[in-house]
């Protein structure tokens, strides 16, 4: 946290290329968050790079003292909600689901050998949206539920409940 | 196990304080498999970002991307010029220092100070040359100069010419 303090400090002050750090550091998890969450890889791709240029263009607003990797995930799962709402509304009105679909083909698939992993991996990909979105955040990214309802913008106990159910979901599901 | 619900596990995974203990999650088959579940979860493989990803986003901010294979061709590049540098330094250091000798130490030292010296005698007598121009300029002392020596050039004048008489005799000394 400090170290990125630190780069940001510079960025502030002008130095631009010192935002590259920051993007080494935190563009796989973001990019895995949200390849996650809209299960697109070129989708995943425009969100990420959209992410990292808002943060830059708002890097005067990060108060210092506060996680930089927090505020990231926090713009991010913004943009990531606002696409999937109108991903949401576009599948409603022109009815693309399979135009959609058909895209979709991780990396992980290709990585994951193990049954089991595969399985979960496609049972997260098969919970409601929030619920992904804090599963992923509280287990992969390990952050706290206070962090996680900062970012998400909803409060602490929503967080509790989505989590408790995609839990519960979860479980029911891997152990059929 | 009795008394402990679901709601402790849930506890235990959201990072609340409870009072289940380790021993009693490795004891209860259900707690053990939904806390595996979740290790699993943290355990998937991350998927990189695409590599072009990071060009693109540099290019849309507009900060400058530097390549790996640029920065690595670039180090290996400096590393070798180091060493090509360093190499030719102690090759150089060797060959003069085989080449020094006593004697041809001094004698370039000898040879210094004797062009040094001839440096200082020219710019001495750059000074005196300089004195004597500025008496010749001086009128006062020109007509001095003048003066004494016209009467020097009269008295030797007369006396070639009471020589010439007899009446003087010159007696060499």
């Amino acid at each position: 946290m400090k170290e990125d303090n630190y780069w940001i400090r510079r960025v502030k002050n002008g130095k631009k290329n010192d935002f590259s750090p920051l993007v080494k550091r935190y563009k796989d998890p973001i990019y895995y968050f949200i390849l996650r969450m809209v299960q697109n890889e070129e989708d995943a791709v425009d969100l990420t790079q959209e992410s990292f240029i808002k943060a830059f263009n708002n890097i005067n607003n990060f108060k210092e003292g506060y996680s930089f990797k927090n505020w990231l995930f926090t713009i991010a799962s913004h943009h990531t909600i606002d696409f999937l709402r109108k991903k949401k509304s576009m599948r409603e009105s022109e009815l693309l689901e399979h135009d959609i679909d058909k895209h979709y083909v991780s990396h992980l698939d290709r990585i994951i050998k193990d049954e089991r992993m595969q399985k979960l991996t496609e049972e997260i990909d098969q919970l409601p949206n929030n619920y992904r979105m804090v599963t992923l955040l509280k287990h992969k990214e390990e952050l706290k539920i206070d962090e996680i309802a900062e970012i998400m913008g909803v409060p602490r106990g929503t967080v509790k409940v989505w989590l408790h159910r995609a839990r519960a979901q979860l479980r029911k599901r891997m152990a059929k | 196990m009795k008394g402990k619900s679901y709601q402790d596990i849930e506890d235990f995974l959201d990072g609340e304080k409870t009072f289940l203990k380790k021993e009693e999650i490795d004891g209860d088959k259900r707690f053990r498999e939904t806390l595996e579940l979740f290790t699993m979860l943290k355990r998937l493989p991350e998927v990189p970002a695409p590599p072009d990803l990071e060009k693109k986003l540099y290019e849309s901010i507009g900060i400058s991307y530097v390549p790996v294979y640029r920065k690595v061709l670039t180090l290996a590049g400096l590393s070798i010029f180091s060493a090509l540098v360093y190499l030719t330094g102690r090759m150089s250091f060797h060959f003069i220092t085989s080449k020094i000798t006593v004697t041809t130490v001094s004698q370039f030292f000898t040879q210094v100070y004797t062009k040094f010296a001839q440096v200082i005698s020219l710019i001495k007598v750059g000074y005196h040359m300089k004195d004597i121009f500025l008496a010749f300029t001086n009128p006062l002392l020109f007509l001095a100069l003048a003066f004494v020596s016209s009467i020097l050039m009269l008295i030797l004048i007369g006396l070639s010419r009471e020589v010439k008489k007899g009446k003087v005799i010159l007696i060499r000394f």
